[in-house]
Order: C-alpha cells, then sequence, then structure tokens
C-alpha cells in the first residue's frame, strides 16, 4: 500500500485542483483557488507525514530518482521539471493580469425600513402581498398566469425563460441578472423585499450593492403596484419556490 | 399483413407513391430516418408546452405569445409546419430528430434558449410530439419525413478546400446577399422578408455565435444542402455539388471568428505616434473585446429588439494620448439620408475622478455622478456632450477629443483620440496601469434606431497597459536556478552516500 | 363485422384523399368546347413599377412594371379558367411537363398552369444568380413550397407539391422585382386567359360541368356550363375591382 502513497497524493492534489477550478460555477477568483489549494496540499502532507512506513513510501519515489535507480531519462525529467514547475508558478504569481478591479458587492444588502413608492412611504417591515388575501386558489392561479404574461413582457430578456437569470441580454450586464431558480435568491426572501427591489430597481440600491452598475430598471416607473405583485406571485410558481415568511423564520407554518 | 384487407393495400399504393415521387426529384444522397424514441404523452406535452413555450409561441403554436412582439427574430409560428433547421429537403417537414435538436440546443442568435438545461430528454420528446400537433395543416400526419439528407464523410479542412469554397462563394454569388466579406452586406440584403412578412437579414458569417443551426462544419454543410424554410435562404442541394458544398462550409467556417468577451479594454503602448489609418498594423497587435450589447430596456422609450449584439473594442496609447476603435458589423451603411437615422456609436466615461468604486449610473449617469459622453455620427461626427441622467444634457467643446471613422466592407471602424490628462485635476485622466470606467452605446440608424432606443453595455475598463517590469522576468528564473542548484547538490549528496558504504 | 365496417369507412376516407388525383386520361371521342372571355369592369388598378437594383447589365435598367390586373379591351388576361370536377378526359398534355424560365430577370410564362404533384422544369437562362421561391397560398397565408437558389444557367427539378390549394406565388430572393403565378391543376381542363381575356377549352366529353374563373389577385368566379357533343359551349365571367 504504502507504494502507491506518492502517485496517490498527487492524484488527490490534482482531481482535488481540476475540481475546484473547473467545476465550480461562475469560476472562484484565484486568490480563493490559491488559499484552498494550500490547505489542501498541508492536509495531504501532514497525512502522509503522520505514519512513518506511509511516509518513507511517499519520499520512494522521489529518492528513487536521486539516487539514480531509474533511467536517465526519467531522472533528467523529474529533475528538470521541478524547477521549471517553481519558475513557471513565480511568474505566474507575479506577472501582472490586468484583469478587471475587486469590487466588493452586497448581493442581498439590508432592506430600508421605508421606501417610497409612487410619492407614498411605504413601510417594508409590515408590507405584505395584498394578492394572496383570501386563499381562493382559483383566483390566485388566475392572477398568476396574469403575472406570467407581465414577465414575459417586462422580464424574460434577462432573467430568462426558465427563470435562471439567462436571458438573452443577461451577457451583456454585470452583475448578471438574479436566477430565480437559485435557493440563494428569491426564496430566502420575503415578498416585500422582492417587493423593494422590484419597485425601485438598481437606483433603488444602497452604495455598497453599486447601484450604478444593475441593470434592473426602476420598475414603479413602468407598473402599476398589482402587476408588480402580480409578477412576484409568478416568479415564486414559475421557478418552484416559496417566499420565506415570519410565521416560517419563526417556527410556525403558514401554507 | 393481410394482403386481402383493401385499406392495407391503399396504404401500401399510397406510401410507394410517395417515396416514387420523393426519391424521382431528389438527386441528393438519403438515408430513413431515424426513429424516435419515446412515444407520445399527450397531456405531459401539452402541459409542458403551456410551461414553457406558449409565451412565445402562442398557446395554439402562431407564434403569437405575450413575448412574440418583442423578440428578433419573432418565435416560430408552428401551424405551417415549416422549420428553419432541418435535414430535410427544402419544402418538407423535419424530422422528430431535427426538432429535438431545436428544443434541445436552442437557436443562437435569438431568445430561444437550450432547453437541454432545464427540461428533461423525456419531456422534451414530449414539447417534439405536441409542437407537431400545433399543425394546423396537418401534415405530419399526412407526410410524416421518410427520407433525411445524409450529412457524414465531411473532408479534412485544409487550406486549399478553403480555397477552393472561396471560389465556390464567388462562383456561386452567396456574396449577392452575405456580402464579399461575409458580414451580410450584399446588394440584396436590404429589405428581405420572411414567409410571414417580417423583416428578416442574412446572417453574417463572421460571427460564428448567431448561426441558427449551430457553427460546425457539417451544420454549414446542412444549412446550404435544405436551406432555411420560412427564410429566403435557399436549398443549393441541386445546384452546388457536394464536394463543393463541403468546400463553401470550410470557407464559411474559416470566416467564422469567436466571440472574445471580458471587463477589461488593454490597450498597448506604441512608440511614436498613433495610428490614423483603421487598418494599421498597429491596430492588429491591439488585440479586439468583444462588448456584449442588449437593448436599452431600463428607460422609457425601451427597445427590445437592438440591431447590434457586440461591438469590438480596441485600444493603444503613447506617452501624449490614447486612442480607442470602436469597430462594427453594419450589413447596411445609414447616412441619414434615406429618410432613416444615421448610424451611430458613443463612449461613456465618467467625467470626474471617483473615489473607491463609485461610478454615475450606467445608463448617462446621474444628477450628482455626470458622465462626459462621446457620439460620432455617420454624418455629422463628432459631438461631446454632458450628461447627468438621460434627461439631462449640455455640450461640451471637443477639448482636444477627435473621432474619425469610416465604413468598408460591411464594417465600421471609428478611432476615438484624447490626450492622456485632463483639463483640470477634478477631471478624469488617463494614465498607465488606472482602471479607467467606460460604457459603450451603438445604433443601426437602418432598423430605426436613434435616441434612447440604441443597444447599451454596462460599466467596463480601459487600462493603459504598463511595460511589464523586468522583476517579472527575474524572480522565476533565479528560483528556478536556485531549485536546479538545490536538487544538484542533493544528488550528489546522495550518490558519495550510496558509494560510501559500499 | 365491426372490425368490415371500420375498414370498409377507413378504405372510404382513404379514396376520397386520394380521389383529389384520381383523373383517368384518355382519347375522347366526340367532345366539345368551352369558349368565352374572362372581362374586367371598370379601370384596373395602375401597375407597381419597382426598381431594378441590381445585375443591370442582364435585368435592364430602370423600372420594371410589374402589371397585376392586365386589362385590354376590357378583357382580363392570365386568369385561369378551369373545370372542377372531372373524372375522366383528355390526356394531360404540356401541363404535364411544365417549365419556368427566368429569362432577362423576367419569368416565363407569368401565369403558368401545371399539373397538381407533377415536377416542374425551373430553367435559369441568366448570368446570373436567381433564387426561385414558390408559396402555396391558403388563403390569406403564405407557405413556401420550395426555396432554391440557382447560381449558374440550366435546369432544376422541383415537385409542384400542394398541400391544400391551387394557387402558388413565384418570387426571385435575388430580385424583388420578379413575380409570376402558377396554379395546380387537378385535371388538364385548365388554361389561361389570352391577351384581351379569351380562352378555350377543348376536348370536353359531353355534360354539365362547374367552372371556374381565378385571378391571383381578383378572386373567383363560377358558372355553369353544359357540353355537347361536337359543339362549343360558350361562358363567360366578368371581375371587378
Amino acid at each position: 500500500m504504502a507504494k502507491w502513497t506518492f502517485p496517490l497524493s498527487l492524484g488527490l492534489w490534482l482531481a482535488a485542483f481540476a475540481g475546484l477550478k473547473f467545476g465550480i460555477r461562475p469560476p472562484i477568483p484565484a486568490s480563493v483557488l490559491m488559499i484552498y489549494m494550500m490547505l489542501i496540499s498541508v492536509g495531504i502532507l501532514v497525512f502522509v507525514a503522520a505514519d512513518e512506513k506511509r511516509f518513507r513510501g511517499f519520499l520512494a519515489p522521489l529518492k528513487a530518482v536521486f539516487e539514480g535507480r531509474v533511467s536517465t531519462v526519467v531522472q533528467i525529467l523529474v529533475i528538470g521539471a521541478i524547477p521549471l514547475l517553481l519558475a513557471g508558478g513565480v511568474y505566474l504569481r507575479i506577472a501582472p493580469d490586468y484583469d478587471s478591479p475587486f469590487e466588493p458587492r452586497v448581493v442581498h444588502p439590508e432592506p430600508p425600513s421605508q421606501f417610497v413608492f409612487k410619492g407614498q412611504r411605504i413601510d417594508q417591515l409590515t408590507l405584505k402581498n395584498p394578492l394572496r388575501e383570501g386563499g381562493d386558489a382559483a383566483k390566485l392561479a388566475k392572477l398568476t398566469n396574469e403575472g406570467k404574461t407581465i414577465y414575459y413582457q417586462n422580464c424574460f430578456y434577462c432573467h430568462g425563460d426558465a427563470l435562471a437569470g439567462d436571458g438573452h441580454f443577461s451577457q451583456a450586464f454585470h452583475p448578471i441578472p438574479a436566477n430565480f431558480r437559485d435557493v440563494g435568491t428569491i426564496s430566502m426572501l420575503q415578498e416585500s423585499y422582492v417587493f423593494w427591489r422590484v419597485s425601485t430597481g438598481g437606483p433603488g440600491l444602497p452604495k455598497g450593492a453599486t447601484p450604478w452598475n444593475s441593470a434592473m430598471p426602476v420598475w414603479q416607473n413602468i407598473l402599476t403596484e398589482e402587476e408588480i405583485w402580480k409578477v412576484i406571485l409568478f416568479i415564486y410558481t414559475g421557478s418552484g419556490s416559496t417566499p420565506r415568511t415570519w410565521e416560517e423564520a419563526s417556527g410556525g407554518t403558514k401554507h | 399483413m393481410n394482403p386481402t384487407n383493401p385499406f392495407t393495400h391503399i396504404l401500401l399504393t399510397l406510401s410507394l407513391a410517395v417515396f416514387c415521387s420523393g426519391a424521382a426529384v431528389a438527386k441528393v444522397s438519403t438515408e430513413p430516418v431515424k426513429p424516435t424514441p419515446v412515444a407520445a404523452n399527450p397531456e405531459a406535452g401539452k402541459r409542458l408546452y403551456e410551461n414553457n413555450c406558449a409565451q412565445c409561441h402562442g398557446a395554439d403554436g402562431k407564434g403569437d405569445g405575450p413575448a412574440a412582439d418583442f423578440v428578433y427574430p419573432r418565435p416560430r409560428d408552428f401551424s405551417l409546419a415549416l422549420f428553419k433547421v432541418r435535414t430535410t429537403l427544402s419544402g418538407q417537414l423535419p424530422t422528430d430528430h431535427d426538432l429535438f435538436k431545436a428544443i434541445s440546443k436552442g437557436l443562437p442568435g435569438t431568445s430561444m434558449p437550450a432547453w437541454e438545461k432545464f427540461l428533461s430528454e423525456e419531456e422534451r420528446w414530449q414539447l417534439v410530439h405536441h409542437v407537431k400537433t400545433l399543425d394546423t395543416m396537418g401534415l405530419f400526419k399526412e407526410e410524416p419525413p421518410k427520407e433525411q439528407v445524409v450529412i457524414s464523410n465531411p473532408p479534412k479542412v485544409t487550406d486549399e478546400l478553403v480555397k477552393h469554397g472561396a471560389k465556390v462563394f464567388q462562383d456561386k454569388k452567396c456574396w449577392q446577399c452575405h456580402g464579399q466579406s461575409g458580414r451580410g452586406d450584399g446588394p440584396s440584403a436590404e429589405g428581405m422578408k420572411d414567409d410571414w412578412g417580417q423583416p428578416i437579414r442574412p446572417v453574417n458569417f463572421t460571427k460564428s455565435w448567431t448561426f441558427r443551426g449551430g457553427s460546425n462544419l457539417e451544420d454549414i454543410y446542412r444549412t446550404f444542402t435544405t436551406g432555411f424554410d420560412g427564410t429566403p435562404m435557399p436549398s443549393f442541394a441541386e445546384t452546388i455539388k457536394e464536394d463543393d458544398r463541403w468546400a463553401l462550409a470550410a470557407y464559411v467556417k474559416s470566416l467564422a471568428r469567436e466571440i472574445k468577451t471580458g471587463q477589461v479594454v488593454k490597450a498597448k503602448h506604441v512608440a511614436g505616434d498613433l495610428p490614423k489609418d483603421p487598418y494599421d498594423k498597429a491596430w492588429e497587435q491591439a488585440g479586439q473585446l468583444d462588448v456584449l450589447l442588449a437593448g436599452q430596456i431600463v428607460l422609457e422609450p425601451r427597445w427590445f429588439k437592438p440591431a447590434h449584439d457586440t461591438v469590438g473594442v480596441r485600444a493603444l496609447y503613447n506617452e501624449r494620448e490614447a486612442a480607442i476603435m470602436m469597430v462594427w458589423d453594419d450589413g447596411t451603411q445609414s447616412k441619414g439620408d434615406n429618410g432613416k437615422p444615421a448610424d451611430q456609436v458613443a463612449l461613456q466615461w465618467p467625467q470626474e475622478k471617483a473615489a473607491g468604486n463609485e461610478k454615475p449610473y450606467f445608463v448617462l449617469g446621474d444628477r450628482q455622478n455626470p458622465v462626459d459622453y462621446w457620439r460620432w455620427n455617420a454624418a455629422q461626427g463628432l459631438a461631446r456632450q454632458i450628461f447627468q441622467g438621460y434627461d439631462k444634457a449640455a455640450p461640451h467643446g471637443a477639448d482636444g477629443v477627435v473621432a474619425e471613422g469610416g465604413y468598408k466592407d460591411g464594417q465600421y471602424r471609428v478611432i476615438f483620440r484624447r490626450p492622456l490628462s485632463a483639463k483640470s485635476d477634478k477631471e478624469l485622466s488617463f494614465a498607465p496601469g488606472a482602471y479607467v470606467p467606460v460604457a459603450f452605446h451603438l445604433w443601426d440608424g437602418n432598423q430605426g434606431e436613434e435616441g434612447m432606443k440604441m443597444a447599451i453595455s454596462t460599466w467596463h475598463y480601459l487600462l493603459l497597459e504598463p511595460p511589464t517590469p523586468v522583476t517579472v522576468y527575474l524572480w522565476p528564473l533565479g528560483i528556478g536556478f536556485l531549485a536546479l542548484g538545490g536538487e544538484l547538490a542533493l544528488l550528489r549528496r546522495l550518490r558519495l552516500r550510496r558509494k560510501s558504504p559500499s | 363485422m365491426k372490425k368490415l365496417i371500420i375498414s370498409a369507412v377507413a378504405a372510404g376516407a382513404a379514396l376520397l384523399a386520394v380521389g383529389v388525383h384520381a383523373y383517368e386520361a384518355g382519347a375522347v371521342g366526340d367532345g366539345g368546347k368551352i369558349t368565352g372571355k374572362v372581362s374586367f369592369k371598370g379601370a384596373a388598378p395602375a401597375p407597381k413599377s419597382l426598381p431594378i437594383t441590381k445585375d443591370n447589365a442582364v435585368c435592364g435598367s430602370g423600372n420594371r412594371e410589374v402589371v397585376e390586373v392586365a386589362v385590354k379591351d376590357g378583357g382580363l388576361k392570365n386568369a385561369v379558367v378551369y373545370i372542377t370536377k372531372i373524372d375522366k378526359g383528355k390526356a394531360w398534355g404540356d401541363v404535364e411537363k411544365p417549365v419556368i424560365d427566368q429569362k432577362g430577370c423576367r419569368f416565363g410564362p407569368d401565369m403558368l398552369i401545371v399539373k397538381k404533384d407533377a415536377d416542374l422544369t425551373v430553367r435559369n437562362s441568366d448570368p446570373v444568380l436567381h433564387n426561385i421561391h414558390s408559396y402555396e397560398i391558403i388563403g390569406s397565408v403564405r407557405r413556401t413550397m420550395f426555396n432554391v437558389g440557382q447560381p449558374d444557367k440550366g435546369d432544376i427539378k422541383q415537385p409542384v407539391k400542394v398541400r391544400r390549394a391551387n394557387a402558388i406565388k413565384i418570387e426571385c430572393d435575388a430580385h424583388d422585382f420578379m413575380h409570376a403565378w402558377a396554379f395546380a391543376a387537378d385535371n388538364p381542363y385548365a388554361v389561361s386567359t389570352a391577351d384581351g381575356g379569351s380562352f378555350t377549352l377543348d376536348n370536353v366529353p359531353a355534360g354539365t360541368y362547374e367552372v371556374k374563373a381565378w385571378h391571383p389577385v381578383l378572386g373567383e368566379k363560377v358558372a355553369t356550363v353544359t357540353v355537347k357533343g361536337g359543339a362549343a359551349a360558350n361562358a363567360a365571367f366578368e371581375f371587378s375591382k
């Protein structure tokens, strides 16, 4: 078993690297990847060094190379490759890449307690979707369906046919439009929050959330209050998610 | 099978007749259509269609869903059973596999997404079955496709093949619509309509990402062979030989470039004067960034069908000034004298130096954060303005900003130049190594674009790339040699140790 | 028994479907003819004038007049007069081997009668790219029948495969000023009217027929005509704006 320690460690390291580099979308920043890989390297080394037999097995192939117990070709290849890899690594580390500067952005900023909707102050904390009142399923389905039409006439260019944030304009925008199918978006937000985001759009964001970059229109200038609530009904239904509510947050159930 | 059954007999005769009439005409080699792997479940198909397709294609498949008016090209009308991307000959119905492919992979350059991301294979087959029921003529029942064009053994793409393809492109007059440069700027390109009377433009062969039927060699060959039913693109199955069609596909593929997107326009340093000729070699060295554009859908009047999907940006600088070249393809030049607006391009910069990463609003700034706006118009040239929001503009002197450009071979190239330093300390200046925010706007006058009806980008950056310091090369060299030295020392020690006990 | 009925019904339906094609050509013993004139009342609309924008060496220069309603002495040219239903009669003749020529960037003829499902010879006599694009006209809908590019001189064959209608529009996607029409006939008793509106359907077996006159822009008129052996029966149709 000890015989395989070196190739196994190397394989594990490469697999971890490939997984982190190519397996995650969107790609993680290079600096974060570097930290993960350092941790993984240390972890593998600690595991290998913890047992003396294992450690010797790990060193054995290297020793074989340096003691000349392999063919000259392999020896030259390994001895040549190590400085080259190191030099290449250093170059990549210090060469300027001129990718876009790092701009931190708050994805779900704290909502204001109050905001202005069509000239009226709205209390975000007590705001509820009026269309859900009454609990009439048939009426709700009809309203949701009307929301669908509004969605496909106003939103789907960016947020996509399947509500996955990948509409035909989506790639032109930075940040890219929200993916409603992602559990990290509307399903962890209350409808009142979504209403605030839709109504006030990009310019309504606080500074930490880069309001100047968001292509989200100020929908209160384009849609009526009821239309916005209908769209909100649809994006939850269409993406198969449910809004977060205070009742759920405090352990009760509402639906 | 019971031979005395008159029904079977008639069916047999009928199918024979259909087969013979098909065979008599087609000189192209065909093969039997592959079987459909999934049986129809009408209820599931209908439900999936209503949930995923009706918004564009309409509840009855007439291509008239609520979103239909807001996308170019318009969604397919299924009621006539006419389909663009097929492996069957002109005028014939597509195979189930053709439909399955279109649903799965989507149609590049349109709003039809690749549904394989969201729907299972089974679900996509159900949609194929349902789409066929929307054919009001009942043709899918009456004459289901039996034979499809054989697309196999593509030749190896060589320089000779491409060269031969270029000759075929000339001889067979493909340039009449698609233009000599392949940018869709041929003499017949203007005013084309599809079967539904909607305007349609010939494809730009240089933009591989907009080829509706896909951009690999077999896809391009298939389009030449079967044509795009419902559009002016004809079939050349009988009028261009198979070998020549492959060569043509290879040539078209050679014109198609890949898109190169990113957030930073990197300006390369040049010694001496910046080139004024847009075709100067120095511009090749600059490299092109394709900036993705979207319709201006943020402010009224919103514009859902932008004519341009990208704009190319290249940049160069020297000690005194920076030059940015905007490159974009336009099949129909408009100088504003044909009753339509002139073509335009604009660059937008923050007017003032910003604290941190704060920027003006990405469309024409806001009251607190003005933008410096350079607009080049094909008829009037440069106009420099300061915008504080789309509804508040003030003229500004050119103050050293120059814009020159022209149109050639279906492509605009417009060069903007400005001095690196600003007139005052407060204003934005350019310095090597500093990221300068910039956004782009583009108009196609021939498509009626003017004012807020335009294609827009979000903020990008212009970076004057500083020359690489020598230390960037010295460090790796030093470390490499150090490691090699260490290795050699280790080698020596181990050798000595092995020798000494023996 | 039930099975038998189902097969019989199915067979009947199938026969109906083939019935459209079931014209039997043969010798006509003592045929008569239908002759007459298609007239147009009132002032004919002015022809469309389309600029000739390309290939001027071949297509000519200036504007091309596209005459949609051709009237001379009150007679309407290029209307199609046909017997709607006849099972048996004269041989198909030329309509079985139809040819449309593209010469000088003009379709010839500009009203073509073809046998339904026959192969149409599409001829390019010009040294320029022509792109014949044919549409079946089903009510207000245009549906592509075939669309073929012809970069060189020469002939190709394309099936006249109409699905629901008889009317066919022919255009050239390379030259938007080229226009022609065709009529897909179920039987050989179909003829386009000559200059001045006159027509003759000959070798018609004796009998009573429904005869229609169709014009691509003006629509359709119907008449009932009784033909006697060896005699000429008259039919007259009148269109107006």
